[in-house]
């Protein structure tokens, strides 16, 4: 069954983002724009013997003290903190918002989590093993606690209202922009912090491996490739992307920038097994009717679908597309960042919203990368090559996390 | 469209350090039992185990819940919230394959979440003992896999969240449902708060000297607003409620125990390990509760009161300055004497026994509660447990990290379950 929010006048006025690509919003669009990809040979860990996988799309080093301009905070931080605060630090300024008396008590932080505890547990657990434990006291329980970044960011940003943290896999960051949406329907919150950090850890890239997720192509120029019948799996990845939220009618008297406006958030869960699990990397095509049931397809300009790069995915959202769009489904373009981000667990979803939020601001779909021999091919209207030119009034960003959970948000080019 | 009816609980499961079962929990708790104990599920010797004690769920057996066999359900966090939820939907009368779930939706709050398969599963990794990490690997350590497996063992088909906010996750969990539902998006949802103990975290708060050290009394380590505690005890369980309109109780005969009223939560603002003595977050959230609830209505208050000098204090604090004098008329208890801080089912267990306590007209008493801190000047319920008829409880719910969540609980109309002989 479809769940939905229609967040009554909500909208994006703040976008930080660590990818890959670069710190910052400008390098994510200048490379998306070119089709430029940040899948490179893994050299952060040694890669194991017994796995193929050799790529992955890691975030270039940068110093979050010139972030943040903190330095004492900023030396504890742990990795995934560091993307946590970095993205967040930088919408809050993109959404130029001083966040002061009142407005902290009505302002809530939503974080979406995925992988979050493997890297910190791992270095402790090898302490632990050589009898050195004590050496990394006192253990920051803030690094290895799922709760940690929402907890350090209201410390940090003095944000005293609701703060609540996800953990659904690849859906975590929809989930707590749902919950952000449906806090502003119930009158809770009149500013929300949305953001979705993920880590590539060694741990986390050898189980996705493990689980046949991951392609084994050595050719970073050549994976992954979304929608491809030639995929073989996607490419792991990572970084950070927070959202700043405001009531329209708000950010507007205030003049601030509006993004876009978030007009709708579907979910659809059909519960699954999880990879390795044959069910739990696929899922019948009519899964998606619902999902896309009933929207405007006269006015939706582009949808950013999820194309992982893995081949039993993408063909069911492809041919699932394809159903629910029937006779539009020709003519309304499809494309997917991650051909150029890779997999970044749940923080894709984000790295989506960003994309679209540039697209709708820009008037440019960015193009996907890799993509040669297309399912449905001649059926849907993919964006390959280079980046296409187009008045976007509304924009769809389709998402998959494993378990089963589909979901769909709905964007607005602002008036 | 919003719904403006009450919102009622209709079926209750727990698995506690005090037994398995919500009747098993509530009987213990009036009798003054405590279900803290020397950890019995994983070695505790050597340096790295200062505390040794522990509020363990006793042994059970999920077997008999398993409908679809799922690895990630092998794990001590899935066996624990396996039956909880079983209990709760059969308690609800409601059927796994039913219409009833396939609209259902399953909110899922833990602190640790798979912390304890995550812990095996690195163990082996980081000592080399595995020439690969095993394929399933993936779907036994992801948390929403505990999720997802649970609503497929059980055919609830509506959303699956997975929500982790340290300690108050169970509550936070419930408090997402509730506004789901208020909205209007949905008429039913199911609620669980689970965590089990995990070696590695068990060891890391050990050695920040948080825990208590009474390893050789440990009946009487968890002292709630005590001038006498020496930390806290960690603790596990699992809790399901579900949680529906009235009129959709009402439309399939359902029976309900209690009804919720308005939630709120905070955020302290603060560093990790900082707690704000004079718990002015706290205050705030209990004062939006009170927005909508007056103060005279609230018959009893049952506090978070992890037996940490600092919490117990700023707890007690902000219930004093958020009722003034009137905070001497109403009977405050905490329940962690019993069964220390069981993380995500903590909050949740406060609210079964303030169901169950307006059921039977028992207040359970705060075990080890024998000299109050300084500062801590409440009416509290010591040494035995007190008989009050009462038809609103406030809910004080607290998580590590600074969140604040209060809610509160009604006696709610004459169709409701009847009381037992608990606490006579």
């Amino acid at each position: 069954m479809v769940k939905a929010v229609l967040p009554n006048d909500v909208v994006i006025t703040g976008l930080g983002v660590i990818s890959p690509l670069g710190l910052g919003r400008e390098p994510l669009v200048e490379a998306l724009a070119q089709g430029v990809s940040a899948v490179r040979p893994l050299t952060r860990f040694p890669v194991e013997p017994w796995t193929q996988a050799r790529l992955a799309a890691t975030v270039p080093d940068f110093s979050l003290e010139e972030v943040t301009g903190n330095p004492k905070e900023s030396a504890r931080a742990s990795p995934l903190f560091k993307f946590a605060w970095a993205a967040a630090h930088l919408a809050l300024q993109n959404a130029n918002l001083a966040l002061e008396g009142e407005l902290r008590e009505r302002t809530g932080i939503f974080v979406g989590l995925s992988w979050f505890i493997a890297e910190y547990l791992e270095r402790l657990l090898k302490k632990k093993h050589e009898g050195r434990l004590h050496e990394i006291l006192p253990i920051r329980i803030e690094n290895i606690h799922p709760y940690g970044s929402a907890g350090q960011l209201s410390y940090l940003y003095k944000i005293v209202g609701p703060t609540l943290t996800f953990s659904a896999a690849g859906q975590s960051a929809i989930q707590a922009l749902e919950a952000a949406l449906l806090y502003f329907e119930r009158g809770r919150i009149d500013t929300a912090l949305v953001l979705s950090p993920d880590v590539l850890s060694p741990y986390r890239f050898h189980c996705e491996a493990a689980a046949g997720l991951v392609s084994s192509s050595s050719d970073p120029e050549n994976a992954p490739r979304p929608y491809d019948q030639g995929a073989d799996g996607a490419v792991p990845s990572e970084g950070a992307v927070a959202l700043v939220l405001e009531r329209g009618q708000a950010a507007r008297a205030r003049g601030a920038k509006i993004w876009a406006q978030v007009r709708e958030l579907r979910t659809l869960s059909r519960p699954s097994r999880f990879p390795p699990a044959p069910e739990g990397i696929g899922y019948p095509p009519e899964t998606l009717t619902g999902l896309l049931n009933q929207l405007d397809w006269d006015r939706i300009s582009v949808i950013y679908g999820d194309g992982k790069g893995i081949p039993s995915l993408d063909e069911a959202e492809a041919r699932g597309i394809r159903q629910a769009l029937g006779s539009h489904a020709p003519r309304v373009p499809l494309t997917s960042v991650q051909g150029c981000l890779g997999d970044a667990a749940g923080t894709s979803a984000l790295f989506q919203v960003a994309a679209m939020v540039q697209s709708l601001s820009s008037s440019l779909i960015f193009p996907i990368r890799n993509l040669e021999r297309p399912f449905c091919g001649q059926e849907l209207d993919y964006v390959v090559g280079q980046s296409r030119r187009a008045e976007i009034e509304l924009a769809v960003g389709l998402s998959y996390g494993w378990g089963g959970s589909h979901s769909l948000i709905l964007l607005q080019r602002p008036e | 469209m919003e719904s403006k009816g009450k919102l009622l609980i209709t079926g209750m499961g727990a698995l506690s350090p005090l037994g398995i079962g919500v009747e098993a929990f509530w009987e213990a708790l009036v009798r003054g039992e405590c279900g803290v104990r020397r950890v019995s599920n994983f070695p505790v010797e050597g340096p790295l185990y200062q505390s040794k004690i522990a509020a363990e769920v006793p042994s059970h057996d999920p077997i008999p819940w398993i409908k679809e066999t799922d690895p990630a359900l092998e794990g001590r966090y899935g066996s624990l919230a396996l039956p909880a939820l079983g209990m709760a939907l059969q308690d609800a009368g409601l059927e796994p394959g039913g219409d009833v779930l396939a609209r259902a939706d399953l909110y899922v709050g833990s602190a640790q979440e798979t912390a304890d398969t995550l812990e095996k599963s690195l163990d082996s990794w980081v000592k080399g003992e595995l020439e690969r990490i095993p394929a399933d690997a993936f779907s036994r350590v992801i948390p929403h896999a505990v999720t997802s497996a649970l609503a497929r063992n059980y055919r609830i088909r509506g959303r699956a969240i997975s929500l982790t906010s340290s300690c108050s996750s169970g509550v936070l969990a419930l408090m997402l449902c509730t506004d789901w539902i208020r909205s209007g998006k949905s008429e039913i949802g199911v609620v669980v708060g689970a965590d089990a103990i995990s070696p590695l975290i068990f060891a890391g708060e050990s050695l920040t000297g948080e825990l208590s050290k009474r390893n050789d009394d440990p009946a009487h380590a968890s002292r709630p607003f005590d001038r006498d505690q020496d930390g806290y005890i960690i603790g596990e369980g699992a809790v399901a409620l579900v949680v529906e309109t009235d009129s959709h109780a009402q439309a399939r005969g359902a029976r309900p125990y209690a009804s919720l009223g308005p939630f709120a939560a905070t955020t302290d603002g603060t560093s990790f390990r900082y707690i704000d003595q004079e718990g002015t977050q706290i205050s705030r959230c209990l004062s939006m509760v009170l927005q909508e609830v007056p103060a005279d209505r609230i018959d009893h208050i049952s506090a978070h009161a992890p037996s940490i000098v600092a919490l117990d204090r700023a707890e007690s604090k902000a219930i004093r300055r958020t009722f003034g004098e009137w905070a001497d008329r109403i009977p405050v208890t905490s329940i962690k004497g019993a069964i220390g801080n069981p993380s995500a089912a903590g909050g949740l267990l406060q609210i079964v026994s303030a169901v169950l306590g307006i059921r039977d007209g028992v207040i359970a008493p705060t075990l080890n509660l024998e000299n109050p801190l300084p500062g801590c000047d409440l009416n509290y319920v010591q040494r035995s447990p007190r008989r009050v008829k009462m038809s609103t409880v406030l809910i004080s719910a607290h998580g590590g990290g600074g969140l604040n969540a209060a809610l509160t609980v009604h006696a709610c109309c004459s169709e409701s379950r009847r009381g037992n002989s608990a606490g006579s």
